[in-house]
């Protein structure tokens, strides 16, 4: 166990419900007008994402909802958007952030998560000919599209921060 | 998604308890007294 794991909360309201959850940063890729999950092609219906199901492709089948301990199931996302951009690239996905709660197994560089409502997308030089697609996520999902800049080490955004 | 590292620590982020604010009764209207015609 750990207690120097980041641990960078925000407050959002969930239906009606306050929650201090966790940040961390996620990225999808697009179509249809929605977002939709990198390795499992499930698609982000709306702000809040369903409960985390683990699937078969996790390799565990003994239950039914994630993040359980050893398995790989949940909401993946990364404490830093830098662990984002390294991982997939700037050109080809849509980056942005999240903000997690429920039952959450903190990992080293990230955490899985049961719950997660996206906060914010990215908009960077080379996103230039999707550009008009992320405005279109971003106005689907009712949240700030922020124009950031992956090169800079410090580069973090909180709506609600300033 | 990839690349995480190991795991190392289980928390759990329950919604807060927001106290509900007290329902304050609407006055009663005062009836309306009937006036013969």
């Amino acid at each position: 166990m750990s207690s120097s794991l980041p641990d960078e909360r925000r407050l959002i309201n969930v239906n009606g419900q306050w929650i201090d959850g966790l940040v961390g940063y996620r990225c999808w890729r697009s179509g249809g007008g929605l977002l939709r999950s990198v390795v499992k092609g499930s698609w982000l219906q709306q702000v809040h994402a369903d409960r985390a199901l683990c699937t078969p492709y996790s390799g565990v089948t003994s239950h039914v909802h994630g993040p359980v301990e050893g398995c790989k199931c949940g909401y993946f996302a990364w404490y830093s958007p830098h662990s984002s951009w390294e991982n997939f690239a700037a050109r080809y996905f849509y980056h942005g952030e999240i903000v997690a709660w429920g039952k959450i197994i903190k990992h080293e560089l990230g955490f899985r998560a049961e719950h997660y409502a996206l906060s914010a997308l990215y908009m960077h030089d080379g996103m230039e000919g999707r550009l008009e697609v992320v405005t279109q996520l971003a106005d689907r999902y009712d949240v700030p599209l922020v124009r950031v800049d992956p090169t800079s080490p410090g580069m973090k955004y909180f709506p609600d921060r300033g | 998604m990839a690349a995480i590292g190991d795991e190392e620590e289980t928390i759990t982020i329950e919604p807060l308890e927001v106290p509900t604010p007290e329902r304050v009764p609407e006055p009663e209207k005062p009836q309306r007294e009937l006036v013969p015609a």
